[in-house]
């Protein structure tokens, strides 16, 4: 790692339309190495679509998108898939992002497989079991299929999958949204010890402020398309300057009013 | 907010020792069955807002489901369900639909999987009343947008020719809602109902189920995971884990002071901007207990700050602590 090339990705300008209706207006932000970015906003606001664009998921309608410099809009190919294994994502749903017919192990494998196709059987499952404890499973684990598994279990593997192949960004959309409140924040407290042990860039995807806040450095808040408000996060949450910034940090529920 | 001793009314719904089991389509119900639901006990009263509140897994919808006979074919149910005291279990489909979607009725987490996809929202609506009431579709369509505006959607018209997918999950909900009021229900069961939508629009649902509490004084008996989506509505609230009540009270009491070390534990992981940011988000460590294992001691146990032996191999019963609540633990919090 180079200290010179400053951000790991640069977005300027970015915008993604959908038969001519834009879906993503003219974004532009930077993710430092090792940086947690949070992105918050509602449904339909943009969000998922502007993750998707980064990973080159949807065509991009403007705008230029660089990883350490070199642009990714004009990489194709091997190039491509170069880029794809630094950048990795998690899912929503974290059942439905894993394929039931696998076992544990060799989704986790699979990475592997294609990216370092030189590592003898033994290497990868040696990788997939080390993976396997770092997220808070048992190796023994790899021999099952995701329906035997909770749904916090299932996230976990979803971000053991994603860390295989070791990428310098990960990026996580709504990651904890379909998970109970009481275990929300053992995948956001795992995120954050990935997070510490191995460097890894996040962009950080939440409807709610309350959740982004434990993991992110700065906080982007979108709406309707654009970036309306991005701010170190305890300035955000100190002095939110837009008035939608506002409404999502009232919306969180406060357990404590109710007690008057 | 009237609490004046409910226990002189006659509650709603009176579900006594339910117990809800999945066999195996070979061996029946056994020991290596499933249960979902292990004995639990609970009293809606008129107009009062319940929650019930639990993990995924704890029962809390199956309790229900099991009351309005909307359980799989290989489930197998003990205990009794009440509703205005006429028994429910063991009623007839005939009778049991006089009685569902109308005087019970109840709103499901996602709404879009709830409405029928190629039937205009007014129509859906209407028929609610043609079914029951006995309306003419001409009467049910006027209630139906009457209901609309009642529930703040806003162009009311228009939305009643729309389908489904062109509302937001928002409206969506809010059809959903107004669908479940169509017959002046006497309880309406709301099944996580903003679970599925963001928090600013999960604001305004809980707010409208407050309004539709004031407006037409039925009871709500409200589902979810989150104390925090509860704290707001509800009077009292029954908390669940592994298929049996660990806690009951009222809202302010089990919030200010849980007793259960379980309901200590959830009351700090709603995730809430007030409380100081720490380096890690509070949560549960963990896994609930699989609804197959047998049940030795305490289900809460393995996860408790504050389980002894004794936890290990006597279950606590429920014990009633006070005047208002209920625990079932044998450590209980100071209040």
């Amino acid at each position: 790692m180079t200290a010179s090339c400053g951000s790991l990705l640069e977005v300027r300008g970015l915008s993604v339309e959908f038969a001519g209706r834009g879906a993503v207006h003219d974004v532009s932000f930077e993710i430092a190495p090792g940086e947690v970015l949070g992105l918050v906003g509602e449904s339909g606001s943009g969000k998922s679509t502007l993750a998707r664009a980064l990973l080159r998921l949807v065509p991009v309608a403007r705008g230029t998108l660089r990883w350490r410099g070199e642009d990714l809009l004009n990489c194709e190919g091997a190039a491509l898939r170069r880029r794809r294994r630094d950048m990795q994502m998690i899912f929503q749903d974290p059942l439905a992002s894993l394929d039931p017919r696998m076992t544990v192990g060799e989704t986790l494998a699979e990475p592997l497989e294609i990216f370092e196709p030189k590592l003898e059987a033994r290497a990868r499952q040696t990788r997939v079991a080390e993976m396997l404890e770092r997220v808070g499973l048992t190796p023994a684990m790899a021999a099952r299929y995701p329906h035997e598994f909770s749904g916090g279990q299932c996230q976990r593997i979803g971000i053991a999958r994603a860390m295989m192949p070791r990428p310098q960004l990960l990026v996580c959309d709504e990651p904890v949204s379909s998970l109970d409140v009481s275990i929300q924040g053992q995948i956001v407290n795992l995120l954050s010890d990935l997070r510490r042990h191995s460097n890894t860039a996040m962009l950080f995807i939440s409807h709610n402020l309350a959740v982004v806040r434990h993991l992110s450095d700065r906080v982007m808040v979108m709406y309707d398309g654009r970036i309306v408000e991005t701010a170190a996060r305890e300035a955000l949450f100190a002095t939110p300057m837009h008035p939608y910034t506002r409404a999502l940090l009232a919306a969180v529920p406060d357990p404590a009013a109710a007690l008057h | 907010m009237s609490t004046a001793a409910p226990e002189l009314e006659q509650p709603t719904l009176r579900i006594d020792g339910l117990k809800v089991r999945y066999g195996n389509s070979r061996r029946g119900i056994d020991a290596a069955s499933l249960a979902a639901v292990r004995d639990v006990s609970l009293q809606i009263f008129p107009g009062e807002c319940l929650a019930i509140v639990g993990e995924s897994g704890s029962g809390k919808s199956q309790l229900f489901l099991a009351a309005m006979g909307l359980l799989a074919g290989n489930a197998r149910i003990e205990g009794s369900v009440r509703f205005d005291g006429e028994e429910l279990l063991g009623l007839p489909a005939a009778a049991l639909n006089k009685i569902r979607g109308s005087k019970l009725s109840m709103v499901f987490q996602d709404p879009m999987t709830a409405l029928t996809p190629h039937v205009r929202v007014g129509v859906q609506l209407a028929e609610v009343r043609v079914h029951h009431a006995a309306a003419t579709w001409r009467a049910a369509e006027r209630s139906a947008l009457d209901m609309l505006e009642r529930v703040r959607v806003p162009d009311a018209p228009r939305r009643m020719r729309e389908y489904p997918h062109e509302l937001s999950g928002g409206m969506r909900q809010r059809v959903m809602i107004a669908m479940s009021l169509m017959c002046d229900p006497r309880l309406v069961i709301a099944d996580e109902p903003t679970s599925a939508l963001d928090v600013t629009v999960q604001a305004q649902i809980l707010g409208l189920l407050r309004d539709v509490r004031a407006q037409f004084g039925t009871s709500i008996a409200l589902i979810s995971h989150d104390l925090g989506v509860v704290a707001g509505i509800a009077e009292r609230i029954v908390v669940m884990y592994a298929g049996r009540v660990v806690e009951t009270g009222t809202t302010r009491q089990l919030l200010r002071a849980p007793r259960h070390p379980y309901t200590g534990l959830l009351t700090r992981c709603a995730p809430n901007l007030h409380a100081a940011r720490l380096d890690r988000m509070p949560c549960l460590e963990g896994q609930p207990p699989s609804p197959t294992e047998p049940e030795i001691g305490c289900a809460f146990a393995p996860r408790c700050p504050r389980a002894s032996g004794l936890c290990r191999e006597q279950r606590p019963p429920l014990r009633r602590i006070d005047e208002h609540s209920e625990a079932a633990c044998h450590h209980p919090l100071a209040p």
